[in-house]
């Protein structure tokens, strides 16, 4: 019987024997629950089945996409909150005046490269120095700050406003240059020096000193020209001044009553910068400074210099 | 259809007495047994899923509907457990000796004789390996346990073009493999 029709048919309708039917039948009758306590569970036909099945994936997919979606959406809220609490409005760069309002003779045009003083630290902006002192007034970059925020603020002016009136002056705080130099000492591995005066000092001046390598990659002198232009040329006590040789800035904080003043000066192949904060009522003497300045003119190894002078 | 004393047992067995199923347990066991063997291929797996189709009948047996076939509701509740059955378990291979219970039948002149159940075990591996679950069902249903396609259809939930195009299919295959083993 090699054909396949009579195996076939030899196969249909034959049924294996149960080896020993009376001990399954009372397997399964043990095995039967009490039908009170049960649910009653319909059986479904093959298709319903496959169809309940395929049913079944779409939802849980369904549902997956729905939770990432819900994900996002709440993600980007988030997101977009804490963007408008910590970003600051968009950085209006206010030219007053061309850069032909200079008071001095100037060999080169100033061009200040504005960037947020987030990034002080970059090393990429390039400020040509002039080669004679000028007075500069050329850009002035009002980016407000939390403290432009104080309430004590006009409130009718918006922050991010571009007109301001001609009474109304946004708050700079001049503390910022002093973070902003240490900052950058830190990034170049400067440390701070102490000034030790042989002349007594006004207890509440603060004074500071740093001795930076004079190198193009650092450019301390552009670095801080663009801090100084950061800063309203209307802001109370500003006085800005630099030359290749020197950089002098002054301000003054009226909400805090103090002055500032900053010093930096090409000696021997370093850059001293000098740095000092008082009360408006002291008179800030540069003799301390001037004493370093002696001091350094005769000492090479400037970052090895010991603290005490 | 349904005889008269089929119907007072179930009616019994829809008020919860339990000899009365006893009498539907055996009456239904190896049919069960034997669509479950020819399925699954393990006799001992056969076994249980008899029980366990058993337990199903018994657990639902208030929603039965006395105007279908009995045999039939609960060929679709056994149907549906050996397809779940045969989900979680690995395919069925055929193995080297299966084989030779399928020479021995077809070299058998004796047209009555009745297979063993490993005999069965061998016998269907060999014919039905290769094919899909639902192949195999109307295969079974259809062609080794006799059934009518009307039949396959209310069981499986498969519409008739259905039943016809998957137990074509499983003829086909199965006659490609044993052409190959040399029948003809």
């Amino acid at each position: 019987m090699n054909k396949i029709d009579d195996i076939l048919e030899q196969l249909k309708g034959q049924q294996p024997t149960i080896d020993d039917p009376d001990a399954l039948t009372e397997r399964i009758m043990n095995s039967l629950p009490d039908l009170e306590s049960e649910a009653v569970e319909v059986e479904l036909p093959l298709q319903q089945q496959e169809r309940r099945s395929k049913i079944v994936p779409l939802r849980r997919w369904a549902a997956v996409a729905a939770s990432l979606l819900l994900l996002i959406g709440a993600g980007a809220m988030v997101w977009m909150q804490q963007d408008d609490a910590t970003q600051p409005a968009p950085m209006v760069a206010k030219v007053e005046k061309p850069s032909t309002a200079i008071e001095d003779t100037v060999a080169t045009p100033v061009v200040a490269a504005v960037e947020p003083l987030k990034e002080e630290k970059a090393p990429q902006a390039v400020v040509p120095i002039p080669t004679e002192k000028v007075r500069e007034k050329t850009e002035v970059v009002e980016t407000p700050e939390a403290d432009d925020l104080l309430p004590d603020e006009d409130p009718n002016i918006h922050y991010a406003s571009n007109e301001l009136t001609k009474d109304t002056l946004t708050y700079q705080d001049p503390a910022r240059v002093d973070d902003f130099i240490a900052q950058l000492a830190d990034y170049n591995n400067v440390k701070q020096g102490k000034l030790t005066c042989s002349a007594p000092l006004d207890s509440n001046m603060v004074s500071a000193v740093y001795v930076f390598p004079d190198k193009k990659e650092i450019d301390v002198f552009g670095r801080l020209l663009q801090v100084a232009c950061w800063y309203d040329s209307k802001t109370p006590g500003y006085h800005l001044n630099f030359s290749q040789q020197q950089f002098f800035f002054e301000l003054k904080d009226m909400r805090r009553q103090l002055q500032y003043r900053w010093i930096a000066e090409r000696v021997n192949g370093k850059i001293l910068l000098y740095s000092t904060c008082a009360p408006i009522e002291v008179v800030v003497s540069s003799a301390c400074y001037q004493e370093y300045l002696d001091e350094l003119m005769h000492t090479k190894s400037l970052n090895s210099k010991t603290l005490d002078i | 259809m349904m005889t008269q004393k089929e119907h007072d047992i179930i009616t019994q067995c829809q008020q919860g007495n339990k000899d009365a199923f006893r009498w539907v347990v055996q009456t239904h066991q190896r049919m069960l047994f034997s669509l479950a063997l020819k399925m699954l291929c393990d006799e001992e797996e056969a076994k249980d899923m008899v029980q366990e189709t058993f337990i199903r009948v018994w657990q639902s047996i208030r929603t039965y509907n006395q105007e279908k076939a009995f045999t039939t509701w609960v060929y679709t509740i056994a149907s549906r457990l050996c397809l779940d059955r045969l989900k979680r378990k690995k395919r069925v291979i055929a193995m080297p000796d299966d084989e030779l219970a399928l020479r021995r039948l077809a070299s058998d002149n004796d047209n009555q004789r009745e297979l063993e159940n490993q005999e069965w075990v061998a016998i269907v591996r060999t014919m039905a390996e290769g094919l899909s679950d639902k192949q195999r069902l109307v295969f079974t249903l259809c062609q080794l346990e006799g059934l009518s396609s009307e039949e396959a259809e209310q069981i499986t939930g498969l519409d008739a073009r259905q039943v016809k195009s998957n137990l074509y299919v499983a003829r086909q295959t199965i006659r490609k493999r044993l052409n190959e083993l040399g029948y003809e």
